[in-house]
């Protein structure tokens, strides 16, 4: 789908659809290299920050997805390397609220895994984490590079080794958040 | 292994809810935005604005005390600096990251910006503290040459006005040096190592 350069009207239009769409996304990127809940919810503010300043740019030749990747990625390893800023909204954008467990065995399996895969994901090189969080979202090695902004083949390379890695942490691991 | 992987990460659900208002986060952003283009505002008219302010601070006392001529030698130097920065601030606002660059170029553009941190702040004893202090020292210089009959007190008056400024000048230098070894220098280097990371396949870049 092509999609013009936002302009007034239909850029809140698109935010607004991103945030119902793609959130899930903007979650999984703030879980995985913010581990604290305050700093997760500071991380998802600069994330959404980002996203909306980045609208002007999106004329829609890449994927939604793999554009609100570029923007959540940076954002997430810019956040990092900075000082972390506490911003103060004037309401609380994200409310983190604590599920009962599953009653579901599998669901419950599934979780712990889930758990798991993120405290790997973070003893990984940031990079890597990065490319690790595309590659279970399925997406395609263009797509990789794409967010990235390398090659096709160095993603292969990268991947592999990654993949490899993240193998050998999940068996070391302590359950994780 | 990594087919089971990706079913529960596709399908995961966490132990927590998120939940997100639209209508607030939009009203934020916006807000967010405005402070953001406000913040970049007040910092370059800080940056620039205090050599400006300092010039017609300058005259007034020049002229309310009938100073020599010397006493406006600092001038030019403000002038210098203030048209130093805001040229240095243009050029680089067009080389500064955007939402939506790759990862790579979005680090390839911090890096720069932080190399180009170093540069000026380890070249500021030749663009802002030599031209500031060289100015400030030519008034009492042009008093001790007119109260040179008064012997080695006028002398040891100048040489106490230029310690002064040397050691005041050569704190402010030293304080520059010391965020470039504690801020800028480890931030180069992890931009380096992300770079490197990113290159290390022997790729080199695309942009």
């Amino acid at each position: 789908m092509i999609v013009q350069p936002a302009a007034d009207g239909s850029r809140e239009a698109l935010f607004k659809r991103w945030l119902e769409q793609h959130s899930g996304l903007v979650f999984k990127v703030a879980r995985t290299f913010a581990p604290s809940d305050a700093d997760r919810a500071d991380l998802v503010q600069e994330i959404l920050l980002q996203l909306w300043r980045s609208l002007p740019r999106f004329e829609g030749k890449a994927k939604e997805s793999t554009w609100i990747y570029r923007v959540a990625l940076n954002t997430a390893l810019a956040w990092h390397r900075s000082e972390k800023k506490h911003r103060t909204a004037q309401s609380p954008l994200l409310a983190i609220e604590e599920l009962p467990e599953s009653d579901d065995l599998a669901a419950r399996e599934r979780e712990e895994l889930v758990a798991n895969l993120y405290a790997a994901i973070r003893l990984l090189p940031k990079v890597d984490a990065a490319l690790v969080l595309l590659y279970l979202d399925d997406l395609s090695y263009r797509e990789m590079a794409d967010v990235l902004g390398i090659s096709e083949t160095n993603v292969g390379v990268k991947l592999n080794r990654a993949r490899k890695e993240l193998a050998e942490l999940m068996k070391e691991v302590p359950h994780g958040r | 292994m990594d087919d089971e992987l990706k079913n529960a990460w596709q399908s995961q659900t966490s132990p927590q809810r998120l939940t997100l208002d639209a209508g607030l986060v939009l009203n934020e952003v916006r807000r967010n935005e405005r402070q953001f283009a406000a913040m970049i505002y007040c910092r370059d008219l800080r940056e620039v604005g205090v050599a400006v302010v300092l010039i017609p601070v300058w005259f007034y006392l020049g002229l309310k005390q009938s100073l020599p001529w010397s006493w406006y030698a600092v001038v030019p130097a403000l002038l210098w600096i203030a048209g130093f920065m805001m040229i240095d601030r243009i050029r680089q606002r067009p080389h500064q990251p955007k939402p939506g660059d790759t990862l790579r170029c979005s680090i390839e553009k911090s890096l720069a910006q932080v190399e180009h941190q170093i540069w000026l702040l380890r070249n500021v004893l030749w663009w802002y503290l030599l031209p500031i202090l060289a100015g400030l020292l030519v008034w009492p210089a042009h008093r001790t040459w007119q109260t040179r009959d008064d012997g080695w007190q006028s002398l040891a008056e100048f040489a106490g006005i230029t310690f002064t400024f040397i050691l005041v000048f050569g704190f402010i230098y030293w304080l520059n040096q010391y965020a470039v070894r504690k801020q800028l220098e480890p931030r180069r280097q992890e931009l380096q190592a992300l770079l490197g990371s990113l290159n290390e396949s022997g790729e080199t870049s695309s942009h």
